[in-house]
């Protein structure tokens, strides 16, 4: 594939989005190719298009998604109104008997934090050294683009980390999953502070696990700057614990940093890896527990650290980079060969706060409603055949997945894994007012 | 130059710090809205005198015309941010709506609104984010908020100016969701957004649904076409307004009286239009097998959310005295998925607790009694715990369906 010039063309003053191109909502148009990442909900394939195109495509139950599908037609409206080169767009949406596909361009060596950790593991393999904090600091800059562009629309994003920063094979970078996005601006009705509870754990603000005072768009500057520790380190500084411990952690402690690492892992390929002062800098300014304190993405790029980026040339030559140090040795994601998922460790913090799906019911067999002009509904008319190993393997899944969910643990369980005595007071006083802010809602993620 | 508060992305980086050249460096800092008007005016006759023209350079219309939009917006907008002392101590005037009003209900330019709506697509990208933005923010803004009353004078008088230009402002939002007249998806979502936030106002509601021909013309175009549009932010879209134009967009106003005022809009429409909406398009196209996934289910619950509001109270009778209705409701019942189900059971049953059946309807129920309450048994047990109105409900259709 020809390398993307279209950078400045993309740019937010273009004139048009129209290209020649028009993605078919038909999928029969698509050959599947391999799985490039697996949600709760959702699964993301790589797959041919017709003029021997390549794309990524979403397939989500909607029979998974709660309440009225609003969210989900807000997040594919969202893409669909961001033309950006660091925000992942929409080339087509549609509906397949009760999933959802959707089209996006394919990032080809999947989430940043995969791609780095892949280049890790190889290079140590080689007995190389792996210094990452130029490239850390590129894919930074980059996201920062991004997210100023969805800030600038009056979105805040609510769930940036590395998992969802994705790195195509030629170093681009861009934003994906506005599963859970929230609009600050609707209708021209004007939200003042967003109030949802959402998001994973490790990655949320202070402010916005409080419920008290809602949040805006700087809690998207905090994710950014966990996103900046775990693309150094790894994982995200509290990911080992149970989400409870999390969100204690982070309303009680000083904000994490580099140190809050406990380096005793034992594949912990970060560990040894030195950071500059500099990047301890850019992490301390976005964590600070007051959101006011936190730099805006445009105080950010043109801040000291980041603003020498700014310059297209220099970016051009960090692109390059990355493109040849990171991108080249690490296989893509989903291509026919490469059986592996993403190396994303399962660890308790990594887990998002969900709803509690709707089980499925189990129905009758065979119950036939007789009407007086003699017609027979059966409900498994209805019933969607599976045509293809594909779709049956889409099934296997929907039924795996299908009801999971995330308990929390009962504060007495977590107060007795947690060990820490002298925190006990502290712990059940805001376990109660935990509960009382969130009243006993579910916790939910579309 | 910093700002603090919540508004600040909307200021974002296009107007502060990057030091940019010519032109919009001046648009950058220009503070008066009718000033922004007129250049906006200016670039977009320019655009629509030469739409070839797609030069790159900083003073071509259309960067010139984005510029000033989303410069406009960002004061607009930012008006809105100040602090709530200056509001409660009265000093507190929005003179940038009221320049901008001043300058598009003036002689001078009071076609730009519908000239820009009818042109949104031949805009840059972002500037028809801005124009949508623009177009809803005068709107709406005397409807939500704790300073809403400040703004509801303005918002009156930019409603009248819609109003003015219905017969315009409207065709251009129904051509803007046909996909014969332009393929770009991106611009059916702001138009919608549009049509929506007019129907929050009982008078243009009223122009849209107040005679027969108006919904016709304005309705039935979502029902017929707009939904079975096979991308999905485009249908799913048009399913949102087919929400908010037949449940009268409940639980979006916050102004009871308003509310009860488009609930009576709704009802006398639904009511008097009955047989081309719910017989010939609404269960023969939307709830019924031909209809994919998701507008199914929508429709649905906007079914159940019609049927069971008070003042639709004639259109619910009628609706449940009808077994080709039952019919469609029973076989929903009895879908795969549990969300379609689950507001199946919330019309059927309606069905049930009808006091005047219908013979035929009657006549459904008894020969499907046993069965009917089996099936009804086992529907969303899981639900029972923690939903005690469903299980409540449940209990009582099922009894009263045995005593039939």
């Amino acid at each position: 594939m020809a390398e993307k010039e279209g950078m400045d063309k993309e740019s937010t003053i273009a004139v048009s989005n129209s290209s020649a191109f028009e993605w078919p909502p038909d999928p029969s148009c698509y050959e599947l190719i391999g799985k490039i990442g697996q949600g709760a909900f959702a699964t993301v394939w790589r797959a041919n298009a017709p003029e021997e195109r390549e794309c990524a495509i979403k397939v989500l139950n909607l029979d998974h998604v709660d309440t009225n599908l609003a969210e989900i037609r807000l997040e594919v409206q969202a893409m669909r109104l961001s033309l950006h080169p660091n925000i992942l767009t929409c080339y087509a949406a549609f509906v397949n008997e009760t999933n959802l596909w959707l089209l996006t361009p394919l990032m080809s060596k999947g989430s940043s934090l995969h791609c780095l950790q892949r280049a890790r593991r190889i290079l140590r393999d080689r007995n190389e050294v792996a210094k990452m904090e130029e490239h850390i600091l590129y894919i930074l800059h980059e996201t920062l683009l991004g997210l100023q562009y969805i800030h600038e629309n009056g979105q805040i994003h609510r769930d940036i980390k590395a998992g969802n920063v994705l790195l195509d094979g030629n170093g681009d970078v861009r934003i994906a999953d506005f599963g859970v996005s929230g609009w600050l601006v609707q209708g021209g009705a004007q939200q003042e502070k967003a109030k949802t509870f959402v998001g994973t754990p490790c990655w949320m603000a202070p402010e916005v696990m409080e419920q008290v005072h809602g949040y805006d768009y700087k809690a998207d500057i905090w994710s950014f700057g966990i996103t900046a520790l775990e693309l150094a380190k790894g994982y995200a500084p509290y990911a080992k614990y149970p989400p409870m411990k999390v969100l204690i952690l982070t309303i009680q402690e000083d904000p994490p940093s580099l140190e809050s690492y406990i380096d005793d892992d034992d594949d912990d390929l970060a560990c040894f890896e030195e950071y500059s002062r500099t990047f301890r800098t850019l992490v301390q300014l976005c964590l600070h527990k007051n959101p006011a304190k936190r730099p805006t993405c445009q105080e950010l790029l043109n801040g000291k650290i980041l603003s020498f980026m700014n310059d297209p040339a220099v970016r051009q030559i960090k692109r390059e980079t990355i493109r040849s140090q990171v991108c080249d040795i690490v296989p893509d994601v989903g291509s026919r060969s490469s059986s592996s998922s993403p190396s994303n460790r399962q660890m308790p913090g990594n887990a998002p706060i969900s709803i509690v799906l709707s089980k499925e019911v189990d129905r009758p067999p065979g119950t036939t409603w007789v009407f007086p002009d003699g017609s027979q509904v059966l409900s498994s008319s209805m019933t969607p055949v599976s045509v293809d190993d594909v779709l049956e393997e889409l099934d296997e899944f929907g039924k795996q997945t299908g009801g999971e969910h995330y308990r929390s643990k009962s504060a007495e369980e977590l107060a007795k894994n947690s060990g820490v005595d002298n925190v006990q007071d502290d712990l059940d006083a805001f376990m109660d007012e935990f509960e009382q802010n969130t009243a006993g809602e579910d916790f939910r993620r579309p | 130059m910093s700002i603090e508060g919540p508004f600040e992305w909307l200021a974002g980086g296009l107007f502060f710090g990057k030091q940019q050249k010519g032109g919009i460096e001046s648009i950058d800092s220009c503070g008066d809205a009718l000033v922004l008007l007129k250049g906006i005016a200016h670039s977009l006759q320019e655009i629509l005198a030469q739409p070839e023209n797609n030069s790159e350079s900083p003073e071509s219309p259309a960067i010139l015309l984005a510029a000033r939009l989303r410069r406009l917006r960002f004061l607009l907008y930012d008006e809105r941010r100040v602090p709530k002392e200056t509001i409660r101590w009265g000093n507190h005037s929005p003179t940038v709506v009221e320049n901008t009003l001043q300058g598009l209900l003036g002689h001078e330019m009071n076609d730009l609104i519908p000239t820009l709506l009818e042109h949104l697509v031949v805009l840059p990208f972002e500037s028809r984010k801005d124009v949508a933005a623009i177009f809803n923010y005068l709107l709406v803004s005397g409807l939500d908020g704790t300073d809403a009353e400040i703004y509801r004078p303005h918002m009156i008088r930019f409603r009248d100016h819609v109003e003015q230009h219905f017969p315009r402002v409207i065709s251009a939002i129904l051509a803007g969701h046909d996909p014969a007249v332009h393929d770009q998806k991106d611009v059916c979502l702001h138009y919608g957004s549009m049509y929506r936030a007019c129907l929050r106002h009982p008078v243009l509601y009223h122009r849209m649904v107040g005679t027969t021909e108006s919904v016709r013309s304005y309705v039935f175009p979502f029902l017929d076409t707009f939904v079975h549009l096979p991308n999905f932010e485009v249908a799913s879209d048009a399913m949102e307004t087919l929400r908010e134009v037949m449940t009268a967009g409940q639980g979006s106003n916050r102004d009871p009286a308003i509310q009860q005022e488009l609930a009576e809009i709704a009802a006398t429409f639904l009511a008097r239009d009955y047989d081309e909406i719910w017989n010939q398009r609404f269960t023969t196209n939307l709830l019924s097998e031909s209809a994919n996934y998701m507008t199914r289910r929508v429709a649905l619950q906007i079914l159940s959310t019609v049927l069971l509001t008070r003042s639709n109270y004639s259109i619910m009778i009628e609706f449940v005295a009808s077994k080709t209705n039952l019919i469609l409701i029973m076989k929903l019942l009895r879908d795969t998925s549990p969300h379609i189900t689950l507001d199946a059971f919330h019309v059927f049953k309606v069905f049930v607790a009808n006091p005047n059946k219908p013979a035929e309807v009657l006549q459904i129920l008894r020969d499907n009694q046993v069965k009917l309450a089996t099936y009804l048994t086992s529907l969303h047990q899981e639900k029972e715990e923690t939903d005690t109105q469903f299980r409540d409900e449940k209990a009582l259709i099922i009894a009263t369906i045995q005593a039939l």
